[in-house]
């Protein structure tokens, strides 16, 4: 048998369902850190992405002889683990109706917040994405992680969300809008931040467009 | 579109990827020919799109407990495969409990007949001719231990921890019928009487069926495999008996013996 690092994903999960104990564990060293960062930002919380990505993983090694080879690995690990991670935000969202708790302080966060040109400012940045994703919901998010952050195509997204293309893309396209009003301290147009400002003061009104802009028409 | 009136952000945003009708789009458009703050505000979507692809883009491995906690997780379920609990499409397979498994490390296994009992949550590791080594204890453990964490929470973290995957990987089915039994002759069957006490075991439930044979106080019961067949061993404590029964209805004993 060829030497782990030599097998190829598929090869990997072969071996795996025919009884090789080291060739999933191989696979999952392969590919955690990005099913991690998957998970955290689709969730925005680590404890809930911890025990995603490990209900997720150790159901992939239990059931991987329901993967059909018509898709990735990645894809089908990716799959199972937003999945995993999508239902731990439903259940949780039906134990907890309100908001995340520190919206408001959130907003302060990012109003002060300004460059980012150093590390501190780059774990700021990324904290108050994370946040900003919080404001949305479960799909929008899940899918711009996807395909804006993780950088997978708008196919590959669906794959792994079990939905239509169509469906990934305006999940996206209406997500980045509603981020627009949550990330306005990252606008490199400085002429623009008045125009955005008073949206930026009240996330929960964020899908209604700001005062200025209500020519609504279609 | 009423060329004067601003276009919402979601439009901006479907114009800008496409989503709009070809008439929407071609307003939108014209508006913002016009309309600097449009301009700036579809600029802004762009934005959006790359400080998350900047910040996508920057590494965010797996901390290190996460990853043990990860690497444990996937021991336990390694154990318990090692252990004999059947994958999902073996169990799905005609015949599958009878036939054994397809597996190497599962015929050294069943060969050895030192498969480990883990029923309604409790294992027994089994002493057998030598053969389990470190290995097998610490499966039996894990695999208890799996079982336990199912039983002790079913509502709780135990639920849905299959996430996604088909009703048949339930945890709570999983303490039925996905084990291996112990094998169990005539011969050895007193001696297995006696580890089965020394275990100090819960008792498991007993199909409703013959749920009447284990109602003495103090009785013990395991699924077993005797002559081929599932069945049940009941241990009498008070009368230091021991009787394995076949669960048909009415219950058959099929041999007893003190212990």
């Amino acid at each position: 048998m060829a030497e782990l690092p030599d097998r190829d994903d598929a090869t990997l999960l072969a071996d795996h369902v025919a009884g090789d104990r080291e060739a999933f564990a191989e696979l999952v060293r392969r590919h955690r850190d990005r099913l991690w960062a998957v998970a955290l930002r689709t969730t925005g919380d680590p404890d809930e992405a911890s025990d995603a990505v490990q209900e997720a993983l150790v159901s992939a090694y239990r059931r991987a002889e329901s993967f059909r080879g018509d898709a990735q690995v990645t894809t089908w690990m990716h799959r199972i683990v937003v999945n995993a991670c999508l239902d731990r935000m439903r259940r949780r969202k039906a134990r907890q109706t309100e908001p995340l708790p520190d919206s408001d302080d959130h907003l302060a966060v990012l109003a002060a917040a300004t460059g980012h040109d150093d590390p501190a400012e780059a774990s700021e940045r990324r904290a108050d994405v994370r946040a900003a994703l919080g404001q949305l919901g479960h799909d929008q998010r899940a899918a711009l992680v996807l395909v804006d952050m993780e950088g997978y195509s708008v196919d590959e997204a669906a794959q792994i969300l079990g939905c239509a293309p169509g469906t990934v893309k305006s999940r996206c396209s209406r997500g980045r809008a509603r981020l627009v009003p949550l990330l306005t301290q990252y606008r490199r147009n400085p002429g623009a931040d008045l125009d955005v400002e008073s949206s930026a003061q009240s996330p929960a009104d964020a899908s209604t467009p700001p005062p200025s802009k209500q020519g609504r028409s279609r | 579109m009423n060329p004067t009136a601003h276009p919402s952000v979601e439009e901006l945003a479907a114009l800008r990827d496409g989503l709009l009708s070809a008439d929407a789009a071609r307003g939108v458009s014209d508006h913002l020919r016009d309309c600097d703050s449009c301009a700036a505000e579809l600029a802004a979507i762009d934005e959006v799109a790359a400080v998350l692809a900047d910040v996508g883009a920057t590494a965010e491995p797996m901390p290190a407990d996460v990853a043990r906690a990860l690497d444990q997780a996937l021991a336990r379920a390694d154990a318990e495969r090692e252990a004999g609990v059947p994958s999902l499409a073996e169990r799905r397979k005609p015949g599958a409990a009878a036939a054994g498994p397809r597996r190497p490390r599962w015929v050294g296994a069943a060969a050895a007949a030192t498969a480990v009992v883990v029923l309604g949550g409790v294992g027994f590791q089994v002493l057998n001719g030598g053969t389990s080594g470190q290995q097998d204890s610490s499966a039996s453990r894990s695999a208890a231990d799996v079982a336990a964490a199912n039983r002790a929470a079913p509502g709780g973290k135990g639920e849905g921890s299959e996430s996604g995957s088909s009703a048949g990987d339930a945890p709570g089915k999983q303490s039925k019928a996905t084990l291996q039994p112990q094998r169990v002759s005539k011969r050895d069957f007193a001696a297995y009487a006696r580890r089965l006490a020394d275990q100090g075991a819960q008792p498991s439930r007993l199909p409703s069926r013959c749920r009447s044979l284990d109602s003495a106080p103090g009785a013990v019961s395991s699924k077993v495999r005797f002559q081929g067949t599932i069945s049940f061993v009941v241990l009498r404590p008070a009368s230091h008996e021991a009787a394995v029964y076949r669960c048909s209805r009415p219950p058959v004993q099929l041999y007893s013996t003190p212990y």
